[in-house]
């Protein structure tokens, strides 16, 4: 329950990549692009592709023209607006449920999977989603400054002294946070924590649990829970507390970028808390 | 609906109702028990009734519905307990068990205290009942056919009980279907046809009456038994000589 | 009754002990001794016993005697043994309170305040529409549950989609959970439980002759209709608290009572307490497996996991009797 909980709030996929068979597309230069997932969407928009979205779901707010293009539902897809806008291409990521993906595939609809689970994957996603819509130059180009972007990140991060266990919250109630092998993991070990959640995905931590980790570092999404159990957190009492936008830590995107800058940045300006 | 009724019933009195299905006996009996509202007055010792708590009713009016089955497995000491609780505190405390037994006894259902209620005959229920009746000890009983599930032994036993109440002073109303009981119990009887008191008096005087071989549409016979007392017997009226008879 | 009473307190106490002393923080049972000698403090282990189990394991036992009383009122009310402090529509107000504090994107704090509003305008609903004639007929209030129950339900649905991301927190609220127990919530609780149960109490006796039948009780002498009202009242307090507090825990209202009813048969006034009791047990004890579970499971999927097999076993040896 609580796994596809985590699912659904994510938006990120948990689940294990299928094997779509494609259809035989008409390439054609300029392509009607559908994303059906918020990242997507934002990396469509830093390959300069954006004019050719066409339509988006409901959970896309970056860039802040997408706002302006219709949507195809969020949770529940709507298969007849999809279908409306006449796409030559639709992207998404492997978390689509099996459900919506079997319904999809239907449609006769050209489908293109992108798994963006961890970085590299990302960046490899960047280029192949370059070629489907015509922008390889872009995304060459793109994919290059982001690799150059994350080197210059660990080497900031070799000269830093402070290396903290960090717990990253990625939903409150109940408190869901990033495990082992997920892409927020990734982020953040990059940005030079070490992720005190030994659980891999996306476990539920329990109350008593996170009293027990009791991480020097919180890396919250949403606001502190005004609540003694939190209070009395050491990360909280030492203020070491890093409140980070979602959609900026969980969404795979060419905006990693910035979450890393900021957890750095913040890195950099503390100490270790001295033993008491 | 009841309409146009009006009558009075005094103390050590058994009053005998009778009519037809749906004439409004029940109807009659509900409402003097409280379970139905009523336009017009009706007064119990200068009271008006409606204006009356549950409590004061309670020691006053008792009630024995038609045929009505036990869901809850109470032992039947327990139902007769009850009976007291216009007496007891809120608890449920301060209840006489020696009243029950005698009430229980009284009835012959003794041997029944322990049982549950559930898993009673209908006959064994109605006594049940009758001893639950004896333990609230009102001043005035409404019954509702009081002797249907009961076998001939029983109904005799019946009348014994209610010429004692009557010994007592208290007064009943009955509802009955059998002409004869009604005549060897009741000073007076109520016919009731529609909602309304259409004949009253003397039963013997009523059932012979034009009517009440309206109301029935029966003709009344009378035998003498070998002891000198008369026996009603009803005979079905045809169509034709029923309109003869208006 | 009285051993039924006394085994009850003994199992309380020995739950209550085995809850302090498990959970994902592991402390050993002279730890706990001594963490509750010192009272509320600062330190990991005090945080975890006072903050977090402690006014959990209450919780536990106040929701479920809350839970077990009210279906103990209502089955002896509508004389069915299948009534349940929920067909009242309860527990769709409460659902249909808590929904709209999700979509308004209310405070947190808020939500058990809005679950008790809904509960108890969706009683006052079904109580409004069965009251047609003079008095509540039960069948009107039964039927005026189901029906506004479904209406509620149905709304809820609608916000549940219109909720979005936040669907999660309706999700885990619709399958009861008391992992949000702390000591605020717990005072919430406690006022509604002691007037509750109270008026069942002072009640008792009456609802025995309720249960024979109207036509019964109220030539004896019982005040049916107040009767009937502070009944209904006290037990859609006891319910709204309960759900305020904890979701939708299903089954402890229904199950529980009923049990009681086979042990010490259909009077009241000793049929209160002892479900007051083993409704306490029967959720501490649920939540407790709820925590043994590597994914802390929702106490409602556990209470009709645990609770079915078990009625279904006690029913079975009854038939035998």
């Amino acid at each position: 329950m609580k796994t596809t909980l985590g699912a659904l709030i994510l938006s990120v996929g948990l689940s294990g990549c299928h094997s779509t068979p494609e259809k035989p597309s008409t390439p054609s230069a300029q392509p009607r692009v559908v994303s059906l997932t918020p990242n997507l969407t934002e990396i469509l928009f830093a390959l300069e592709a954006g004019s050719q979205v066409v339509g988006v779901t409901g959970n896309d707010h970056f860039p802040p023209e997408v706002d302006r293009l219709p949507k195809i539902g969020d949770m529940q897809l709507n298969y007849e607006a999809l279908l409306q806008l006449h796409p030559d291409l639709v992207v998404y990521d492997p978390l689509l449920n099996r459900q919506q993906l079997a319904q999809l595939q239907k449609l006769g609809l050209h489908l293109e999977p992108l798994s963006t689970q961890t970085l590299p994957e990302m960046l490899n996603s960047i280029s192949r989603l370059g070629v489907k819509v015509g922008k390889p130059e872009q995304a060459a180009r793109l994919v290059t400054r982001l690799r150059e972007e994350l080197e210059l990140c660990k080497k900031r991060r070799e000269k830093m002294n402070y290396r903290p266990q960090a717990l990253v919250e990625i939903w409150h109630d109940p408190l869901i946070a990033a495990g082992q092998g997920s892409y927020c993991t990734e982020v953040l070990e990059l940005a030079g924590f070490h992720n005190i959640v030994s659980r891999p995905g996306y476990p539920t931590i329990d109350l008593e649990e996170l009293q027990r980790l009791d991480p020097e570092v919180l890396v919250l999404t949403h606001p502190l829970p005004q609540t003694p159990v939190w209070k009395r957190l050491k990360a909280v009492r030492n203020q070491r507390v890093l409140e980070i936008s979602e959609d900026l830590l969980v969404r795979p995107g060419p905006r990693v970028v910035e979450a890393l800058h900021r957890m750095q940045d913040w890195l950099e300006l503390r100490q270790p808390v001295p033993r008491a | 609906m009841l309409r146009d009724l009006q009558g009075s019933w005094q103390p050590g009195e058994i009053l005998g109702l009778l009519g037809p299905n749906g004439s409004g006996k029940s109807t009659l009996l509900r409402i003097l028990a409280g379970l139905l509202p009523y336009r017009g007055s009706i007064q119990f010792e200068n009271r008006e009734l409606s204006g009356q708590t549950a409590a004061w009713r309670a020691s006053r009016l008792s009630y024995l519905p038609q045929q009505l089955g036990f869901e809850q497995p109470f032992t039947a000491a327990e139902v007769v307990m009850m009976g007291q609780f216009h007496r007891l505190d809120r608890w449920g405390g301060g209840g006489s068990p020696e009243l029950v037994s005698r009430c229980l006894e009284r009835v012959g259902a003794a041997h029944l205290a322990g049982r549950a209620v559930t898993r009673l005959s209908g006959g064994e229920l109605q006594r049940v009942r009758l001893a639950q009746a004896l333990a609230q000890d009102a001043r005035a009983w409404l019954l509702d056919e009081p002797t249907s599930a009961m076998d001939l032994h029983q109904q005799l036993e019946l009348l014994d009980l209610f010429r004692e109440l009557r010994e007592q002073g208290k007064s009943l109303l009955i509802v009955l279907h059998d002409l004869n009981l009604a005549r060897r119990l009741c000073s007076q009887v109520w016919v009731m046809d529609s909602g309304r008191v259409l004949a009253r008096g003397n039963p013997d005087k009523v059932f012979a009456s034009p009517q009440f071989e309206k109301i029935f549409q029966v003709k009344m016979e009378v035998f003498w038994d070998e002891k000198g007392d008369s026996v009603l017997w009803p005979k079905k009226l045809t169509h034709l000589e029923s309109s003869d008879t208006l | 009754m009285r051993s039924w009473l006394l085994l009850g307190g003994l199992a309380l106490l020995g739950l209550v002990t085995l809850g302090l002393c498990s959970g994902s923080y592991s402390l050993s049972l002279s730890q706990v001794w001594n963490v509750l000698l010192q009272g509320p403090g600062e330190s990991p282990e005090n945080v975890v016993v006072w903050q977090l189990r402690l006014p959990r394991l209450l919780q536990a036992i106040l929701v479920g005697a809350c839970l077990s009383t009210a279906g103990a009122a209502f089955q002896s009310l509508l004389r069915s043994p299948l009534a349940d402090p929920y067909l009242t529509g309860t527990s769709a107000g409460a659902s249909l309170g808590t929904a709209l504090a999700v979509v308004l994107g209310l405070n947190y704090g808020l939500y058990p305040v809005c679950a008790f509003a809904g509960a108890l305008g969706a009683v006052l609903l079904v109580t409004r529409l069965a009251r047609i004639r003079q008095g509540v007929r039960l069948e009107d209030f039964l039927l005026a549950g189901v029906m506004v129950s479904t209406l509620l339900g149905s709304l809820v649905s609608l916000l549940m989609v219109l909720a979005g991301r936040e669907l999660s927190r309706l999700v885990f609220f619709l399958l009861g959970n008391l992992s949000g127990s702390n000591w605020l919530l717990l005072g919430w609780c406690l006022a509604p439980f002691v007037l509750g149960t109270g008026l069942l109490v002072w009640n008792a006796y009456p609802l025995n002759l309720l249960s024979l039948g109207e036509d019964l009780a109220a030539p004896a002498g019982v005040a049916v209709e107040r009767v009937k009202l502070q009944v209904l009242l006290a037990a859609t307090l006891l319910t709204a608290s309960a759900v305020a507090s904890s979701g939708l825990v299903g089954f402890v209202g229904l199950v529980i009572p009923h049990l009681c009813r086979l042990w010490v048969g259909p009077d009241m006034r000793k049929l209160l307490p002892l479900a007051l009791v083993w409704g306490g047990v029967f959720l501490l004890g649920c939540d407790w497996l709820t925590r043994l579970a590597p994914q802390e499971l929702p106490v409602g999927v556990v209470t009709a996991l645990v609770g079915a097999p078990w009625f279904l076993w006690q029913l079975q040896r009854e038939r035998k009797c």
